[in-house]
């Protein structure tokens, strides 16, 4: 083949182009950290890290979710713990006071006692988590218990995911755990009872309170269970969650990001072609039989 | 022969060497001049010759036979159409190339505002009459928005920027058309004279390679010495000396973008000129535009409408803070065309942050998110097409970048052909300036040689003239 000195400048100057975009291409990668930022570059890792993207904001704002639904739950079983605490000391003072040898002004300051335990477990009844009203139900923005035991929320319970599409209860139902709404004990109602039957020096009225204090005590160990498993369950959400969260991490890592070994491999093979192509090109374009020529 | 005409035959002789020599500095001052292909001053043996004694003849010197250029008509038939297919190629892949708009980890890309609204969503189920995190809600459907809205733009901007230079390369094709049509004129009128006209035609051959490059134009000779200039399509742009005009037209189907418009000489007829007529860089660039971009406009203003209207048609099924029912939450749109550039929170929502309709029930209180989660559903839901929101957006990102790996693909091959063809129609056609020194040599020699007959003849007719 016949080689002029224009196709030896043409090649020149695209192997010089060709050996520069690659030696370009490996700096990006080293430099960036990133070997996929068109489209274009690999079309499906970029397409498949759209779903990973997807996938990995939907875990973290579920586990972010799944935190809180754990911590409201947490309250809940704190409350609910004072509130126990509150029902075994009336049924100490119902137990006690029951017995006939105890006097009417003996009685009297017991229903003191038990008015206070009254307003304390109307008090945790009203705790607020982030400024809702955690017993209320849907109806979680006043307080779901009047100063008299009055509900004045509803039995809704509301729902956080604990997996993307799968919902767990995250309230308790207070007026079935608290009220006895559905063929319960209302435990208020049991505790202003034992308050009246001390005042009146009732016996057997303070008596008659045992078995729905006991029953209430029950109902709240039921709603205290149902808060612990649903914490469990939300924080185990949290953790498969975050561990979602970093494999999807990992995954759109593996799609998109250079490995940096690779590249810096790259990188070093392309400063050597474009020094060897810049010293080959170097001894062709000088030679020329001008020179030669006296 | 006598002395006398031994002079005459060298003198002829040192004209042919003295065109050799010219022709040799033409070439090497024209090394690298586009589209020259080197010139040959042909030397030929002048007959008939001399009679001399029984069956003797005598040579009668050179002659100058022609100056004539070295083309590879075989080669040269080939590399109209690579130029114009690695210019297509090379412009689809270098107008693509710049998009930014659909980048997989751009931030503030729609798949990021998906993933943030969708989270707020969830984290507003968890407090559902919280007015702080309902503002978020709506930040973030705002941040969904805006996100169509840009990457929106970035496509109509990358096709705008495409249809100024559909504009720009329409002119210069124009001036081109003009070029040749002139040269044609130019050419015949030499050729019906009787000359060659190497360097007219070189001038001509560049104008016809920029014709490829620009618009994939290939030339059709005649008998004339004219070459006919016809598109991919058929479509004559130039008929011996006359040139036809291009221009552009905007398009309002194609949402204003400028289709090109051939009007014959006569001004008459003006017509469309279709994509399948194109190639060079104007059909690279409008394949790009209309059919890579265009696609992803339509999926993107597809995937906008969808979601708006999957998210606008549960959310009307819900009830707002104040037990009222529930609206659109984005602005409601017709039909998918101009979605993304369109989609917008709704004002009322904008304004008031307490209309998101998370309530299934007008009488439930603030804490009822049974709507919202049915809000949230819409994420995994398929839309139109079957794919959910992920999806689509996973295939609008895998099509353009399938589109624009094809190209790259396309053009890398374009390249290297086009490359084969050119080296092979330089190897041919080009100057070697070691050849034209070589020649340079030759043609000094022989003059150098030529001269001294002359020298030597006069010295022979000087020693004749003393005798008398």
């Amino acid at each position: 083949m016949r080689v002029t000195e224009k196709m030896i400048f043409e090649s020149t100057i695209a192997q010089t182009g060709r050996s520069r975009e690659n030696l370009s291409q490996a700096q990006n990668e080293v430099a960036s950290g990133v070997r996929v930022q068109h489209p274009g570059d690999d079309p499906v890792a970029a397409s498949l890290s759209i779903g990973h993207t997807v996938d990995k904001a939907r875990f973290a704002a579920v586990g972010q979710s799944a935190q809180r639904a754990a911590d409201e739950l947490n309250a809940a079983d704190t409350a609910l713990d004072g509130i126990t605490t509150a029902a075994n000391r009336a049924q100490v003072i119902a137990t006690q006071f029951g017995n006939d040898s105890y006097s009417a002004s003996d009685r009297a300051t017991a229903a003191v006692e038990v008015d206070g335990l009254f307003k304390q477990a109307v008090a945790l009844l009203n705790t607020t988590y982030g400024g809702r009203y955690i017993f209320g139900g849907f109806t979680d923005n006043t307080a779901p218990f009047s100063g008299v035991g009055a509900f004045l929320g509803d039995s809704n319970v509301r729902a956080v995911e604990v997996a993307p599409g799968l919902y767990q209860s995250a309230s308790i139902d207070a007026n079935a755990i608290v009220k006895g709404a559905g063929g319960g004990v209302d435990l208020l109602q049991t505790l202003k009872d034992l308050s009246t039957a001390l005042r009146t020096n009732d016996g057997p009225g303070i008596r008659g309170n045992l078995d729905p204090l006991n029953a209430s005590i029950n109902q709240l160990a039921s709603g205290r269970t149902q808060a612990g498993m649903g914490q469990d369950a939300f924080l185990t959400a949290v953790t498969t969650a975050q561990t979602a969260t970093s494999d999807e991490t990992v995954k759109i890592g593996k799609l998109l990001d250079a490995d940096i070994l690779d590249a810096s491999t790259r990188l070093a093979s392309a400063q050597y072609a474009l020094n060897a192509t810049l010293s080959a090109a170097a001894k062709t374009l000088t030679m020329s039989l001008a020179d030669k020529l006296g | 022969m006598d002395l006398v005409g031994v002079i005459m035959n060298a003198g002829e002789g040192l004209g042919v060497f003295r065109a050799q020599v010219a022709t040799t500095s033409h070439n090497i001052a024209n090394a690298n001049t586009p589209g020259y292909a080197r010139q040959e001053a042909v030397p030929t043996e002048t007959t008939p010759a001399e009679e001399v004694g029984i069956n003797g003849y005598l040579g009668r010197g050179v002659a100058l036979a022609g100056v004539v250029q070295a083309r590879d008509k075989f080669v040269e038939a080939q590399i109209g159409v690579a130029m114009a297919n690695s210019s297509s190629s090379s412009a689809q892949s270098d107008a693509l190339a710049t998009v930014t708009a659909l980048d997989p980890q751009g931030q503030g890309g729609i798949t990021d505002a998906l993933g943030k609204f969708y989270s707020s969503l969830r984290d507003l189920n968890q407090n559902p009459g919280d007015m702080g995190l309902r503002q978020a809600v709506v930040q973030s459907a705002q941040r969904v928005s805006r996100a169509f809205n840009l990457t929106a733009s970035g496509l109509a901007s990358a096709r705008n920027g495409i249809d100024q230079n559909v504009a720009t390369l329409a002119d210069k094709t124009n001036s081109l058309l003009a070029g040749v049509a002139d040269l044609n004129r130019r050419i015949s009128l030499a050729i019906n004279s009787g000359r060659n006209p190497n360097d007219l035609l070189d001038i001509r051959q560049n104008d016809l390679d920029q014709l490829a490059q620009m618009i994939g134009a290939r030339p059709v000779p005649d008998s004339h010495g004219s070459v006919n200039v016809v598109l991919p399509g058929g479509t004559c742009l130039v008929s011996g000396i006359v040139a036809s005009q291009l221009g552009v037209q905007a398009n309002t189907l194609n949402r204003g973008h400028y289709d090109l418009v051939f009007t014959p000489p006569d001004g008459s007829r003006a017509t469309i000129l279709n994509t399948n007529e194109l190639g060079g860089q104007i059909g690279g660039i409008i394949v790009a535009r209309d059919q890579v971009l265009g696609a992803a406009e339509s999926s993107l203003d597809n995937l906008a409408y969808d979601i708006s209207s999957a998210v606008n048609a549960q959310h009307r099924l819900g009830y707002a803070l104040d037990g009222s029912p529930g609206s659109d939450m984005f602005v409601a749109m017709v039909g998918p065309q101009a979605a993304a550039t369109n989609l917008a929170v709704d004002p009322a929502l904008l304004a008031d942050p307490s209309l998101i309709a998370a309530a299934g029930s007008a009488t439930s209180g603030p804490g009822d998110s049974t709507n919202l989660q049915a809000i949230i559903a819409t994420e995994s839901a398929g839309l139109t097409g079957g794919l959910n929101v992920q999806q689509g957006m996973a295939k609008l990102t895998s099509d353009f970048g399938i589109a624009v790996n094809m190209v790259d693909d396309n053009s890398a091959f374009d390249k290297n052909l086009l490359a084969d063809l050119t080296s092979a129609r330089e190897s041919s056609s080009g100057v070697s300036v070691d050849d034209e020194l070589i020649h340079l040599t030759a043609a000094q020699t022989a003059y150098n040689a030529l001269t001294k007959v002359i020298t030597t003849t006069n010295t022979l007719l000087d020693t004749l003239m003393k005798l008398i």
